[in-house]
């Protein structure tokens, strides 16, 4: 698998250097089991993974329903074990990390989810949410996680007085937003957004790739981008994965994949993106006003 | 159905082995002589012997245990202190009057069940269904045994209809056997029925809300061949279930009406029994009732499997 | 997918609240007269029973065999039984007796079954299946019968007869907590808790603990009712609350022996164990629809 250059020439030499190296990886579920709860049957929802991100790139994985892609990132953070592969974060190899080293790695990688509604703990208000990274990596006092996660909120563009409403009273781009801002709460290297912005309105999209592509310049994070939206991932990726059925079919510069993909499902896939891209877009920037 | 039977054996068995273990070992484990505690007040010193000796207190847990086991297993589930009758012949004719009971009671909730939560269902939102349903949350609260004591003083006391206590083998004569099991049997059944009725009020209702209920009420059948041709065909499932898996414990609500009622079943023995520490027939109920509760859950199962042939695989 | 987005909208803010959530739970639990009228019904009972010493009018244990089985009239508002002792008397304190007896079961079944749940449930795999086993297991003895056996080999006692009943309760907690962990565990925000950093612990205690919450005290309501009905039993038997102490299923062995004489007796504590289980089933069924919000999911604004 080649490496492919780096594309924005805002990407500086530092960038360059490998954040996430992943191999070879494989994850299989249980599909049934019988009366002892052993298991009977399997579903091989990965197969044979490999990848690389460089600091401050964003990789786009994308794919049909099902491809493995959220699975992928669960295991890319660790939040399942790999049947078999690796996954070298920063010239470590994440399987090895013991349970402190483990809390250690978790502050400098986040996950962005799909769901806004269900990102949030619905007890608890905004601005505990957003301070509770801060709380279990740094112990800092209540006072000044408060302090922390308005910070935070502005950052994103919230009010601050949000940190004081309840998940339930926010819209789904609002949600999305407090979700940023947690994820942000511990300077990241690595986030991994799964589909974020798949269930917010058309027009709310747009404001939080934005968001998004903002923090990235400033922050100089790298995103893993799950997305099964193509049109989208050519705006915000760097390089695109295609995952079918667990497997990766292609992987290269989003250019060269749009103009010219090479394997046959990714046509397929590009045949079935509804409006082509305007190329004013393909700049690698949501147009603003 | 092999899958069946073979989950339930491995939760029955193991589980009688264990409370019946337990059993022995709290008799051990009490602190003071367990002859003294079990022979209760007042009992006399041949008594407390007889009870050391009944129960090989001499011998070591373990033993004890295992010859008891072994003796149950083929059968021998030895003999009552306070009778000296065999436990096994004393099982098997309260069992007579227990197993009487169930049957009226269970033939009740089907009466009632189906009366209650058809009317229900019909009248969906008139006032019968919310009559219906406020007289079932209403049963469902009320204790058994003191609806029993209502239905004495009502049927017995003040208009004597029904007798207040007794019971008469069914072989003896039908006509009396059915006559003195009709009250308790009404107490025992209330809230089961009144389940069994919300049950089938929700699952009827849900039914005739379907499709192909309002297209045979298209082609011009009436409701009645409605509910008794589809509806009750398809809500039979969970109805059985709920009858299944109260017939499966009401054995423990059989002990207090039977108590109230005098009848010479499981109940007031057992109650004899711990009120006179007869640990033999204490133990022989015990296991008597778990294998009671097994059997009806395993044929819930089946039922549920006979009546829903896409669950077999 | 445009690219309109204006700075303006960019920073959006919330709208004020109208009302929080704990509020309008609130608000729609009060709209729901039968429960409120059970919860008025619970707590006149709770006063009755702490107060029973200064609202008896006479000893609830207090013979007066003069006054043997006098029907209800000006001095026995209820009426005495058949050692004269006043009804009323023990029917307050008896709802003491067998208010704490309940609440001795349900802490047995709260105590061992919700972390017992919370285990099988956020752990799953062997451990979910073995606890699960044994769950099953212990929900195939009536309680009833567990209870007398306890009784017979451990000593006739009300705090171990409503132990046995509260080893009963123990798998309508687990299976309850297990089922709702299971569900939360499956819930993004706790994976996102995961992706924080969060330990086991602290997901069980702080995230996925207080969201079951509310099933909690639904599912402690019903059981509570389960719990005064078999304390009632099992006194009724005589082998639970041991004379002369009274409680309600006492009374009714009490009143069994006179029932052709004096069947005013069965009356006063058949109401007051029927109405304690309807009106604690009414409160469950009330915070039961007052909590389940339907969760919202879809479009954002
Ligand atoms: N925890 C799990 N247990 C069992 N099977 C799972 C689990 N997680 C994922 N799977 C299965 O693995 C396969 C890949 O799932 P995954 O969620 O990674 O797909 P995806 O590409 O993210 O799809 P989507 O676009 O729908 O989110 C699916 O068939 C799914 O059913
Ligand atoms: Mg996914």
């Amino acid at each position: 698998m080649t490496e492919p250059a780096v594309r924005t020439a805002s990407v500086s030499d530092a960038a360059q250097h490998t954040l996430l190296d992943v191999r070879g990886l494989e994850k299989s579920f249980v599909r049934s089991r019988n009366f002892f709860g052993r298991a009977t049957a399997h579903h091989a929802a990965v197969r044979d993974v490999s990848f690389s991100l460089a600091k401050g790139e964003t990789l786009a994985l994308v794919g049909e329903s099902g491809a493995g892609k959220s699975t992928v990132g669960r295991l890319v953070l660790r939040l399942i074990e790999p049947d078999a592969g690796s996954v070298v974060f920063d010239g470590t190899d994440v399987s090895t990390l013991d349970r402190r080293d483990l809390v250690r790695f978790r502050r400098r990688t986040q996950m962005i989810f799909q769901d806004p509604y269900g990102s949030l703990d619905p007890r608890i208000d905004v601005g505990t949410s957003v301070g509770e990274p801060l709380l279990i990596h740094d112990k800092l006092p209540r006072a000044e996680r408060d302090r922390r996660a308005e910070e935070l909120l502005d950052k994103v563009g919230l009010s601050r007085r949000t940190a004081a409403a309840h998940p339930s009273e926010l819209s789904g781009g609002q949600l999305q937003r407090v979700a940023i801002a947690r994820a942000l709460a511990l300077e990241p290297d690595l986030i991994v957004c799964d589909e974020p912005v798949a269930a917010l309105d058309v027009s709310v999209r747009a404001q939080v790739l934005n968001l998004m592509t903002d923090l990235q310049e400033e922050l100089g994070l790298s995103y893993l981008f799950i997305s099964h939206d193509l049109a989208l991932v050519e705006v915000i990726a760097d390089r695109v994965a295609v995952m079918r059925q667990g497997e990766i079919v292609e992987i290269g510069p989003a250019e060269q994949l749009y103009s010219a993909p090479r394997h046959e499902y990714t046509r397929e896939l590009l045949a079935a993106v509804p409006v082509p891209v305007p190329p004013s877009l393909r700049t690698g920037r949501v147009a603003r006003a | 159905m092999v899958p069946l039977v073979a989950r339930r054996v491995l939760i029955t068995v193991p589980l009688v082995v264990v409370v019946s273990f337990l059993v022995f070992l709290m008799i051990d484990l009490v602190p003071g002589d367990p002859a003294v505690k079990l022979a209760g007040e007042n009992a006399s010193a041949e008594r407390i012997e007889a009870i050391r000796e009944q129960l090989h207190l001499a011998d070591p847990l373990l033993t004890r245990y295992l010859t008891w086991l072994g003796g149950s297993v083929t059968g021998d589930l030895g003999r009552s202190f306070v009778t000296n009758q065999e436990v096994g012949g004393l099982l098997w004719t309260a069992l007579g009057a227990t197993a009487s009971l169930v049957l009226v009671t269970a033939v009740l909730m089907v009466v009632i069940g189906l009366v209650l939560g058809i009317t229900a269902a019909v009248n969906h939102g008139r006032a019968a269904d919310r009559i219906v349903v406020a007289l079932c949350s209403v049963l469902v609260a009320t204790p058994s045994f003191w609806l029993a004591l209502l239905l004495v003083v009502f049927f017995a006391v003040d208009y004597a209809i029904f007798p207040a206590i007794g019971f008469v083998p069914l072989t003896e004569d039908p006509a009396r056997w059915l006559y003195h099991l009709v009250l308790p049997g009404l107490a025992l059944s209330a809230r089961p029925s009144a389940e069994l009725t919300l049950q089938l009020r929700a699952a009827l209702t849900e039914v005739l809300q379907r499709d192909f209920v309002t297209a045979a009420s298209a082609r011009g059948l009436t409701r009645a061949q409605i509910v008794g041709k589809h509806a009750l065909k398809n809500a039979a499932v969970p109805a059985v279930t709920v009858l299944g898996f109260r017939l499966a414990e009401i054995i423990g609500g059989a002990v207090v009406i039977e108590t109230v009622f005098s009848l010479p079943g499981l109940g007031p023995l057992m109650v004899q029994s711990v009120l006179g520490g007869d640990v033999p027939v204490i133990l022989g109920i015990v296991v008597l009732t778990m294998l009671w509760v097994a059997l009806f859950n395993l044929l819930t199962d089946l039922s549920y499997l006979y009546l829903n042939p896409k669950a077999r695989t | 997918m445009t690219g309109t987005a204006t700075p303006a909208a960019a920073r959006t803010t919330p709208e004020p609240a109208a009302q929080s959530h704990r509020v309008s739970t609130m608000r729609r639990f009060l709209s729901d007269r039968m429960a409120v009228a059970a919860v008025v019904y619970l707590v006149l009972l709770i006063l009755a029973a702490v107060f029973a010493p200064v609202l008896a009018p006479a000893d609830p244990i207090a013979q007066d065999l003069a006054k043997r089985l006098t029907p209800p009239d000006g001095t026995y508002l209820l009426g005495t039984d058949d050692l004269g002792r006043d009804q009323l008397s023990r029917l307050l304190y008896g709802a003491r007796v067998s208010l704490l007896a309940a609440l001795e079961a349900v802490a047995v079944g709260v105590v061992v079954g919700v972390p017992l749940g919370a285990l099988a449930g956020y752990v799953g795999g062997r451990v979910d299946t073995v606890i699960g086993r044994v769950m099953d297991s212990i929900m195939s003895i009536p309680g009833i019968m567990l209870a007398l056996t306890a009784v017979a080999v451990l000593g006739r006692d009300i705090t171990i007869a409503m132990m046995a009943i509260g080893v009963v309760l123990v798998p309508q907690f687990q299976r309850l907590v297990r089922a709702s962990t299971q569900a939360l565990r499956n819930e993004t925000f706790v994976e996102a808790s995961r992706t924080i950093g969060c330990s086991r612990s602290r997901i069980l205690l702080r995230h996925i603990l207080p969201n079951v919450l509310p099933v909690l005290v639904v599912q402690m309501s019903v059981m509570l009712g389960v719990a005064v009905t078999a304390e009632a039993s099992l006194s009724f038997l005589g082998v639970g609350v041991q004379p002369p102490a009274p409680s309600w299923g006492s009374m009714l062995n009490n009143a069994v022996a006179n029932t052709f004489t004096a069947p005013y007796l069965i009356y006063p504590p058949g109401l007051a164990i029927t109405l304690t289980v309807l009106a604690l089933a009414l409160v469950g069924d009330g915070l039961r629809k007052a909590t389940s919000i339907r969760r919202r999911s879809g479009e954002g604004r």
